[in-house]
């Protein structure tokens, strides 16, 4: 959580009361689109969500070094062929 | 085979993706009623409409940051620099959500845009119009970046540009607008990726 030493409390309190999500959430209830239970769902289940991706990403085995290529083009054209090959030479090199 | 010149060519090229990809738009100062500063979109407009020859204000974050989101959604935009000099003010909306938004989403997303600008000297455009800044685009992985040197290369690679599934950036030269060449509609002179010597310089 940010310490917000540049503000105030005092300021912190009046943008907490104007906090999007809690206004969207009594806006949704006040035009009976969703009532309490329903909002307090969606909030579980995405917090569910973030917690499975971030128990997922821990648990994943660390990416290797050749993996920084992927993704930066599509994969149906000429990979940036220069940069790896350069990293391999360089790599190739490095000192045991 | 057409005698044409170099700013006829790329208006071409993007008349002729205009006409076969309905979803090619463009977007930047000038380049609708006016016609662009160089003349390269002259008439455009006319033939295409205002919503896909979108006369931006004055806020290049502003015109890039929009072609990065409707790349991004389906459409296929040319955004335009009057000036490479003005790079400077879309380094983020460039080399952080064009060039990266592949990577950091996994490959599940891609940002084909092509950015057309215009670089160089001597055209007496003073310091802050006359740079030549490709060497910036080279050093961002994720962009491609494409100089155009000849008629017949400004029409066939900003073509070419516009079928990448990746951000292209598109540096035209201001002294070779109206270079005159010959523009062979069935090949280019420089293969796509591939540099071309048209003069040898000083050894």
């Amino acid at each position: 959580m940010d310490k917000s030493p540049y503000r105030s409390a005092e300021e912190e309190a009046e943008g907490r009361a104007r906090d999007p999500l809690a206004t969207a959430r009594s806006r949704l209830e006040g035009q009976g689109l969703a009532d309490a239970a329903d909002l307090d769902r969606i909030d579980a289940d995405a917090a569910a969500e973030m917690d499975r991706a971030l128990a997922w990403a821990i648990a994943a085995p660390a990416p290797g070094l050749s993996t920084m290529f992927e993704d930066v083009y599509d994969p149906s054209t000429p990979a940036p062929r220069p940069q790896a090959d350069r990293l391999r030479a360089v790599l190739s090199e490095a000192p045991r | 085979m057409t005698e044409t010149t170099y700013r006829e060519a790329i208006r071409q090229a993007l008349l002729d993706a205009m006409q076969a990809d309905p979803d090619v738009i463009l977007i930047g100062e000038e380049v609708g009623l006016y016609g662009g500063a160089y003349g390269v979109t002259k008439g455009l407009i006319d033939l295409f409409g205002a919503e896909r020859v979108i006369d931006a204000p004055i806020s290049e974050p502003a015109i890039v940051g929009a072609a990065v989101g409707a790349a991004m959604t389906g459409l296929r935009p040319v955004a335009e620099l009057m000036y490479v000099d003005f790079m400077g003010l879309v380094m983020d909306q460039l080399a952080n959500q064009a060039a990266k938004s592949r990577y950091m989403f996994g490959g599940q997303i891609g940002v084909p845009m092509v950015l057309r600008t215009q670089g160089g000297t001597g055209r007496s455009a003073a310091a802050q119009h006359s740079q030549s800044l490709e060497a910036w685009v080279m050093h961002i992985p994720g962009l491609r970046l494409v100089m155009p040197a000849t008629v017949n290369d400004a029409y066939h690679l900003l073509r070419q540009a516009l079928t990448q599934p990746d951000p292209v950036v598109f540096l035209e030269h201001k002294g070779l607008y109206t270079l005159k060449g010959t523009l062979d509609p069935a090949r280019p002179d420089a293969a796509w990726g591939c540099r071309w010597c048209v003069v040898p310089g000083a050894t």
